[in-house]
This record gives C-alpha cells, structure tokens and sequence, in this order.
C-alpha cells in the first residue's frame, strides 16, 4: 500500500467535506482536475519509498566552548581519533575531549616562543597523537600516559599547518612547501622529502590503502604522490600534478567505498569541489559550491559528501554521491567553519570555527542505526529499493 | 640504548625505561633522551640561535591571539594569508571587537565546556529580540555582578520555560513563577501589566519583554530590601564590629 497516497486522498476528502458549506461548491471539472492532478503526483504509487534514516537535522546537536582557537585557514587544529578522543588546539594549548564521557583533559601547553599549535594528528592507534608547532617542530606525544615521546626537529623551516599518518610514517606539509615522511621509530627520522608545492602545504591525506598521498597547497595545486614511483633522483617526484582549481586547496578527502578517488574543494576565488581519478589523473567532475571550501569529508556508510564552508555562508552542505545534489545544508556557525572531524564510528562530526565554537552534528545517521548495519555483509542495506532522504 | 656521551655516571631507572618502551610499542615511536638531545644540538642558546637564524618569512612575528605568519589585519594582505582574507564584497559583520566569539564577552570561557543551552538561548534571543537592540546581558552588567555567573542560569532558565509555554501564551503567565521561584508576586503584577499592551506582539516577544521588565523590578527590590532600616542596622553593626576588632 502506498501509505503517501492513502494519507493524501484522506486529507483531500477531508477538506472536500469541510470546504462544501461554506465555500463555492465543487464543480465537477475542478473535482476531475484534482483527481487527474493527484494521479499525476503519485504517478510512483506502485514504488516503495524506504525511508533509510532520518534525515540530518540542520542544527548541531551540541556546542562547546574553544576560546582562542587561531582563525587561520591554513591550520589543522581539530582530529578525533580512532579511540573516540577528540583532540583540539587552542593556541598554546592541546586539549582531548573523550567522547565517551565528555570529560576534558589538558594535554600540552607549549611555550609562546614555539607556539601556538599549527595542527594536530592522532596516530591510527588513536594512542598516540603528533603536534605540529609553529616553530617547525613537530612533537609526538603518548595521550594514555600525557607523556612527550619525541620532538621531530630540522625537518621544515616555518610552521608545520599539516600532517598525516601512514602506520610508522608521520608525514608533515609545512610552509615552506616541502613534504617529508617521517618515520617515527627510528632516531634519523627523516626517509623522504616531497618537492613540488611553492607555497604552503595546507591539505594532506594518505589514501585509504596508504599507497597513495594527495597534498594540497597554496598554489593552488594538488599533488598525488605514489610510493611506488616517488623517488628523490627523478626530476619530478609526483605522481600526479592537478591544476585545475584556482585557490589553494585544503580539503581533501579520499573516497571509502573507491579506492581511486579522490574528491578536493578550492577556496575562497574556486570555491568549487572537483573528483579526480587519482590513477589516471583525470578529473570526473566539478561542482561551484558558492562558498570558499574548507574540509570535506566523505560518509563511510553512505554515498554522501559533507562540505563546510567559509566566507560568505559558513555552512556545511551534505551532498549525495555520484548526484551531487544538495540534500542538506548546516548552519550554526557564524565563522568560517574551518576545521572538521568525524568520529570513529562514523555517525558524527564535529566542526570548529573562528567563533571559538566546537560544534558535533548528527548528520551521518544514529549510531544504532549504524550499529545494525554493520554486522551486514553488504554495505548498503535496503539496496534493491529506491531510496530519497 | 642511547647514551650520553660525557663521562658522568647517572642512576638509570631500568623498570621506567621498559615501561614505557613498553607503553608505545605497538608503534615502537623512537624516544629522545633529553641529554642525548643536549649533546647532539648543543645548548638550548645556541639551538635558539639557530632557529632564530633559520626562521622564514612565515613564522612568529607578532604576539596576540590571531597573529600568526603574517600580521593579521587591514594592513597584512599577502599572497601567503591569501585565504583568511575575507572577499572585498562581504562587509564585517560590526564584531570589530577582536573576538568573534557568540558569547558575550563577560561570559567564563572554561576550554570545551558545554554551552549548548547558551548558544541556543543566545540565538533565540537574537532572532526574536532583534529590533529591540538589546545586547545580550546589558542590564546585567551592573556592578554587582560576582564573577560566578549564577545570575546568568537564571536568564537562560527564563528563556527556556518560555519555549516551552510559548504555545499557550495566556495561562502561562501565571505558571512561570514556578521556574523563577524568586519573587512570584512581582512577576504576576508585572504580567498583568505586560498583557495590557496594545501592540500586536507575538506571544514569544510578549515573554521576552516581560524577562526584561522583571529583570529590571528584581533589581529594583533588591536594592530596596538592602534599602531596608534592618538591613541598614545590619550593615552598621558589622562595620562597627570591624572597628572594635583592630582597637
């Protein structure tokens, strides 16, 4: 039974009975007209319409304090690790928040001459968590214990605004342009230098299957590095020049469900979100999103995007996948939302803005919605039916 | 093992080391040896030195909450800060103030405090309350202000139940003493003035103008009951009693 239509003719029957005393009476082609309209309009009467979950509410589902969290766009001050604790930067200041009981920890503050923190990158153990300083080094420190494990040194010459881990490797974009894999177990820790961004590197993302590194700077290129091919003696290092946005690129967000596929957003002049093929270099599409792109991120049980935003509206928007149509879009946050997470399960995302905010958004489902999907063997339950949100 | 080079011998915790070699070995991070790393770098002023040396256009110029690589402001448009520059089109939104924060800036800023009520009571507030320009918490910033702001809660308490009762307007008026629980009377008197207002506010601006006024009349009594003759003795006593003590 198609429960939309059965409601619909109730409630036109309904109005049909209150309407007749005291408005103009129905004539028998306007009655044929609704009739005919009404078909028309369910003209899918016979599909089912499952509703997989209910879709994204459009304010934050909770908001805590970041005071004097640094409003730079070229900075990563926010990561939630895979042991459910969020790490945050306030200038000086590192601070976990555990998720599963909302208590808050101060970790580190660091001194004002090698301050503030320029970003902040959990360990896939979610143990240990790396920090970028502004004085170019990078500190390495063990959340269980709030123990200083290491301090990488020597390895950029200004500020360290970007990281990624690959297992061992601490890979580390800074400033001055240069990318450089670090391997964290041994004393000499640099393996690798990356040369090819004339300016800052703000965006780094290692590919799901860690073969594959994509960096975005403020020259407005993407590179795609490929352990297999990189090497220092060849003239060109990449794997991969993309130069088709024309502002500096920080978001970057690989896909879960295809492992070549990579999904970028320019800002403030490009303000548009591009999929590329990262094995052939091609780019899929492109998409003018109207506002100076921030981070995105990808659904890992869904085919979503999810986009924030900085000047002019400060929104995120929820994109369906290979669609690109807009199914919501988030607003609560009166700054640029520059700084966006998603927690290990994958249902929630917290954002951080220049209005000293940190903002979570129940946007990727329940999490006992996701609880039971899981167990499934398919990841896409409800898959032979025709599905909105 | 590392170990340091000069020739001193130094007590070495053998159970610390492997405990915490222990700790990280899932991923085995290398640790430093602070005098190792002495040795190795030199002094910290020469290690300061050096970095001063090698520092480049980006880093530390400024001190301040925003400053960082370059000056932030009118005055520091460069390629590098190309993206924290706001398009020429979009004017400032008069927070000119520094902060961007929605909190007012009286408000106790404790790092990742759960301020979700606030924040909505603020939005509200601003949403409804717009011609009226108030700020949010302008006639609470009077002296006698204590830096716990437990005068705030209340506020917010107000504006919560008014959420809830903004649906029946009439009869809640007389049901809102219960979440005040301060003075009851002063609210149903000022109340029946409120719903004798000739403008065709909506229900939710009625409440919102009604907080302000008992905000006002609740100020008003206290400082009328410290006006009080008993109060006044009160206060004389303990003064006297101070003087007596420091005879």
């Amino acid at each position: 039974m198609d429960l939309d239509y059965a409601h619909y003719m109730l409630t036109q029957g309904r109005k049909g009975g209150k309407e007749n005393p005291t408005a103009t009476v129905n004539s028998p082609s306007r009655e044929a007209y609704r009739k005919q309209l009404a078909e028309a309009l369910n003209l899918n009467r016979t599909r089912i319409l499952a509703f997989k979950n209910k879709p994204p509410t459009p304010t934050s589902e909770r908001t805590l304090d970041a005071p004097d969290l640094v409003d730079d766009f070229y900075l990563n001050l926010l990561d939630w690790g895979s042991k459910n604790v969020l790490a945050i930067a306030l200038e000086n200041t590192v601070y976990l928040w555990d998720a599963s009981n909302g208590s808050t920890s101060e970790l580190v503050t660091v001194g004002d001459e090698d301050g503030p923190v320029t970003s902040v990158n959990w360990a896939p153990d979610g143990l240990h968590l790396s920090i970028g300083l502004n004085n170019s080094n990078v500190q390495l420190w063990d959340s269980a214990s709030c123990k200083q494990l290491r301090t990488l040194r020597g390895c950029h010459r200004s500020r360290v605004g970007s990281m990624a881990w690959n297992n061992h490797i601490l890979t580390t974009g800074g400033m001055d342009g240069k990318i450089i894999n670090n391997d964290v177990r041994i004393r000499s820790h640099i393996v690798e230098t990356y040369r090819g961004h004339q300016q800052e590197v703000c965006g780094l993302k290692w590919s799901t299957s860690g073969q594959q590194l994509a960096s975005g700077g403020n020259d407005n290129l993407i590179h795609i590095w490929d352990r297999s091919v990189a090497s220092s003696n060849s003239a060109t290092q990449w794997f991969h020049r993309l130069e088709e946005h024309t502002s500096a690129v920080k978001a970057l967000a690989w896909c879960p469900f295809q492992g070549n596929l990579l999904a970028s957003g320019g800002g403030g002049g490009d303000r548009s979100i591009k999929f590329w093929n990262t094995h052939t270099g091609a780019c899929l599409n492109s998409i003018d999103t109207g506002s100076q792109v921030c981070a995105l991120l990808w659904n890992k049980n869904e085919k979503e995007l999810l986009s924030s935003h900085g000047f002019t509206q400060n929104q995120l928007i929820l994109w369906k996948y290979p669609s690109m149509l807009k199914m919501a879009e988030l607003t609560g946050h009166t700054s640029r939302v520059l700084y966006m997470t998603q927690s290990p399960d994958g249902c929630t995302v917290a954002t951080a803005a220049g209005d000293e905010t940190l903002r979570f958004w129940n946007v990727f489902g329940v999490p006992e919605v996701a609880a039971k999907a899981a167990p499934k063997a398919n990841p896409e339950p409800f898959s032979r039916f025709n599905r909105i949100r | 093992m590392a170990e340091s080079r000069d020739r001193l011998s130094r007590a070495v915790d053998i159970a610390a080391i492997f405990a915490a070699r222990r700790q990280s070995r899932s991923l085995g991070i290398y640790q430093d040896r602070p005098e190792f790393d002495m040795a190795l770098f030199g002094s910290p002023r020469t290690n300061a030195a050096i970095r001063n040396q090698t520092v480049g256009v980006g880093t530390i110029t400024g001190r301040g909450r925003v400053s960082l690589g370059t000056p932030r402001g009118r005055g520091g448009r460069t390629i590098m800060d190309r993206e924290n520059m706001p398009p020429p089109g979009s004017a400032r939104r008069g927070r000119g103030r520094g902060s961007n924060s929605v909190l007012p800036s009286w408000y106790p800023r404790t790092p990742l405090r759960d301020i979700t009520a606030t924040v909505r009571a603020i939005e509200r507030r601003g949403r409804l309350g717009g011609s009226d320009g108030r700020e949010f918490g302008s006639p609470m910033s009077q002296g006698r202000m204590d830096p716990d702001f437990s005068e705030a809660t209340p506020v917010v308490h107000l504006v919560h139940g008014n959420r809830i009762m903004s649906s029946t307007p009439t009869p809640a008026f007389k049901g809102s003493p219960s979440t005040v629980g301060k003075v009851p009377k002063f609210l149903q008197h000022i109340t029946n003035q409120a719903s004798g207002d000739p403008e065709s506010l909506t229900p939710q601006k009625k409440l919102l103008n009604s907080i302000d006024t008992v905000e006002k009349v609740v100020m008003e009594e206290l400082q009328k009951l410290k006006r009080t003759p008993s109060a006044k003795k009160a206060e004389r006593e303990k003064r006297v009693r101070t003087l007596m003590s420091m005879r």
